[in-house]
């Protein structure tokens, strides 16, 4: 009896061990099975200034809810009303996100635990797949309360003029819901078809029943409050977790260049600098997802390209007696408050701009730039649009009054320019404001420089989405390529916009030339100071196509250029944190140094600011291509190129008034390099759940008892004698 | 320890120190006190020492009711005001909230 019970468990055994080695389905861990990872790390994020947190987050474990996609207008009822599936996670079509309907979802957060949209670039030129009346996330008066008017009873709160009518302001408002955009095709497959159409599209107007798809997305943040309790908290000292950081201010590095190399012991009279600006930053919703043609390309493009074209007469420039230097600026940060000016102007009034003189006296140093050295100060924004075929000048009422004779001279002089050119510039309203530009920040400080805003709307914008990530290449025209083309046939190919921007650089080139020596270039200065349609074009296409192009390559460091080679989107254009320079402005910074600077003689490691003229900066580069291989020339380039911080002074000052919205006070929280998730899995019914969970409970008891009866009566299951010796003569696996 | 091994007049001893220490803002000593000498105050046959010992239990759990509440009052008002308290709430924290006021 006890050897056929023996051979039995060894039989049973040889059994259960076959069936743990021989797994017909390859070794699938379980959570495989549950969960459809999806790709997207484009998500939305915290953000704070000195009053508020912005923006969106999850719960530490994620956000879950029933997958529900968005087709026509009945279907917010029924999420936000009739579904009896609550809480829903959303998605939704390009053309459905915009401020109004988020705001419907994420007010209900009792019922909307989550939003995901849909952001593939579109297969046709399509225009019903975008929001019909454009969509961006700034407010319809951008950057109001940082600039000029903040308290101007006339003009403030853009009361002449509302500036972004498609303004949705979302990027002022608390979302509290994770939001992900998802800009892979796959994704959108997995979650369309694998999920929504399979499992919770309703049948007829009733609802599906269980099984149904569910999502979960988990993006964690780690600040709260806003930017001052983010801050104090992430300095506290007396903590568990020290030297925890949850947030960063935002900032980055301006750029700029003057024509001159006055060193700090000759005298810069005052009004002898022309100031000429654009912004390097835009900002959108979602990491990852900032496109921005118009917003900020067109108008540092020009600037770029006019650069190059005036750097050509460079010497005729400084060798004119009493020609008026020119400083070319590109600030960074600008759509959160005015970063990159206001912390400009901030350093001029420190009286260390460009270069901080106070450190070493003895060494040659750039004179520096205060507020009254100022000349006068043009601005290019949005320049890729031409609203009634033209481009506008804006002024400011007050300043207008101000510095009449002056502005009237800049205007006829652009306007003068522009002659023999494909391009057209007028005057917009003058009773209107400024609309918002970098210069306000200037005006701010000092009244009466001269500005004019070169942009390309007279009223309103003309760009339907500004601040968004759908400010598209195509749509200005910038990508018009005949079909087939190759990357590199693309890369040479002059677009529209290319020849538009090439001649406002050219227009803006002669503008300068004449504003500096006060002499109108002849016909042949005229020629030389002409933009180069081929830079442009390539600039288009490295900061709006692919950054993967040759421009980019010659004027990068060797160690840098695998990033440009494997980068998939163009570089963003947000600001980022302080501390963590963007690609944007050190492309930028290279750009300047090539289209200014004079190449020199030194290797790599020669390559450096001088110890006694510090006025120069040097710039090791790779280089045009020698011969077929990857081999590269490497450049050192020597010019006047500087960088300077785009740090909000309200970071600088000890014991900031951080209610006072003197300066932008914006900071970006931190989340976990893990916690961009989202997954996909299926639901059961609630009544399955509970019978799982019961019948659970039941074998759990059922085990109890069984082993409470073997244990009461293993003296007749193992009757199996161990030992004949000593006091135990039955097994007893419980002693 | 074992108090079945303990002659009465060191359990009294004991009871006494546990009562006096735990006047040095030690509250869970007169917690531990009143119940480690619950059954020797209330539940014994009678013994010369357990009208001491009893009285010291009894005093025992007055403090440690009267901490209790002190405490629980603390935490209430702290938890419902720390918000409100920024800065000074905030260091009297040990763990920072993640992302949470």
């Amino acid at each position: 009896m006890a050897a056929l019970r023996q051979r039995c468990s060894l039989w049973l055994l040889t059994i259960l061990m076959f069936c743990l080695y021989w797994n017909p389905a390859g070794s699938v861990r379980t959570k495989t099975k549950i969960y459809i990872d999806l790709k997207t790390q484009s998500a939305c994020f915290r953000t704070f200034n000195g009053t508020h947190q912005m923006g969106c987050a999850s719960s530490q474990s994620g956000n879950v809810g029933i997958v529900y996609y968005i087709q026509k207008s009945e279907d917010f009822d029924w999420i936000l009303n009739d579904g009896p599936h609550a809480p829903y996670i959303v998605v939704m079509d390009t053309k459905d996100f915009i401020g109004d309907n988020v705001r419907r979802l994420y007010k209900r957060s009792d019922r909307v635990t989550g939003i995901m949209v849909i952001s593939l670039p579109p297969k046709n030129d399509n225009s019903s797949s975008w929001p019909q009346d454009g969509f961006s996330i700034s407010d319809s008066c951008p950057n109001d309360q940082a600039g000029l008017y903040r308290d101007s009873k006339v003009y403030g709160g853009c009361k002449k003029t509302k500036w972004n009518l498609p303004g949705s302001g979302l990027i002022r408002e608390d979302l509290g819901i994770p939001v992900f955009a998802l800009s892979d095709e796959s994704d959108v497959d997995k979650i369309l078809k694998k999920c929504f159409f399979k499992f919770n599209e309703r049948d007829n107007g009733s609802s599906r029943g269980y099984p149904l798809c569910a999502a979960e997305l988990k993006i964690q943040m780690f600040g709260a409050v806003d930017t001052e309790v983010c801050l104090r908290r992430s300095n506290q000292a007396f903590s568990l977790l020290p030297g925890s950081i949850i947030c960063d201010p935002m900032g980055d590095k301006n750029n700029h260049v003057t024509m001159m190399n006055t060193p700090q012991n000759e005298t810069r009279a005052n009004d002898s600098v022309i100031i000429v600006g654009a912004r390097m930053d835009s900002t959108a919703l979602f990491t990852l997802e900032y496109r921005s043609s118009d917003t900020c390309v067109s108008g540092f493009v020009t600037l770029l390209a006019a650069m190059e074209a005036l750097w050509r007469v460079k010497n005729m420039i400084r060798n004119t007696a009493g020609a008026k230097d020119i400083m070319f600026a590109f600030f960074h940060g600008e759509s959160y408050d005015y970063i990159g000016s206001s912390s400009m102007v901030y350093s001029m009034q420190q009286g260390t701009f460009p270069q901080d003189l106070n450190s070493d006296r003895d060494d040659l140093h750039l004179h520096n730039i205060d507020l009254q050295h100022i000349h006068q100060f043009v601005e290019l924004n949005q320049v890729g649009y031409r609203d009634k075929g033209s481009l506008w000048m804006h002024t400011d009422p007050d300043n207008r009054r101000a510095k009449q004779a002056q502005i009237k001279n800049m205007i006829d002089g652009l306007k003068a320019a522009t002659q023999g050119l494909n391009v057209s510039l007028q005057e917009a309203d003058q009773t209107q404001p400024l609309p918002p530009a970098s210069s306000q920040r200037f005006l701010m400080e000092r009244a009466d420089i001269p500005v004019v805003v070169v942009t390309d709307h007279q009223a309103e914008y003309t760009n339907k989405f500004y601040n968004s990530r759908l400010d598209l290449a195509e749509f200005i025209n910038a990508t018009d390529y005949p079909p087939g083309l190759t990357e590199a046939e693309k890369y040479d190919f002059v677009t529209t916009q290319a020849e538009m921007i090439s001649e406002l650089a050219t227009a803006l080139a002669r503008y300068l030339y004449e504003a500096s020596t006060g002499v109108a270039p002849d016909p042949n200065v005229k020629d030389t100071l002409t933009a180069n349609t081929s830079t442009v074009t390539h600039m288009l296409y490295c900061f709006l196509v692919s950054p993967n192009c040759e421009l980019l390559k010659e004027i990068v460091p060797h160690y840098n250029s695998e990033s440009l080679e494997t980068a998939l989107l163009p570089y963003p254009f947000y600001v980022g944190i302080h501390g963590d320079q963007s690609q944007i402005s050190a492309l930028i910074y290279n750009l300047m140094a090539r289209f200014t600077g004079e190449l020199v003689d030194l290797d790599e490691s020669h390559c450096k600011t001088d110890d006694h003229d510090k006025r120069y900066s040097y710039l090791y580069v790779q280089g045009n291509k020698v011969g077929s291989g990857k081999d590269r020339q490497g450049w050192c380039i020597k010019s006047l190129v500087q960088d300077s911080d785009a740090y909000s002074p309200a970071f600088q000052i000890d014991d900031y008034d951080w209610k006072s919205g003197k300066y932008s006070t914006w900071s970006e929280s931190r989340w976990a390099k893990d916690s961009l998730k989202v997954r996909l899995f299926l639901v059961p019914s609630p009544h399955l759940q509970a019978s799982v969970l019961a019948s659970g409970i039941v074998v759990l008891v059922l085990s109890v008892l069984i082993v409470f009866w073997c244990n009461v009566h293993s003296g007749y299951v193992f009757s199996q004698r161990l030992t004949t010796s000593g006091t135990q003569t039955t097994y007893s696996p419980m002693i | 320890m074992d108090l079945r091994r303990v002659n009465n007049t060191e359990k009294l001893a004991m009871c006494r120190k546990y009562f006096f220490a735990g006047f040095f803002v030690l509250p869970f000593l007169w917690v531990v006190n009143s119940v480690w000498f619950f059954k020797e105050a209330f539940r014994k046959p009678h013994y010369t020492e357990q009208a001491d010992i009893r009285s010291y239990v009894i005093r025992s759990m007055i403090g440690a009711v009267i901490w209790l509440a002190i405490i629980i009052t603390w935490v209430i008002f702290y938890q419902t005001k720390r918000v409100e308290w920024g800065s000074f709430g905030d260091s009297l924290l040990f763990i920072i909230p993640y992302g949470s006021a």
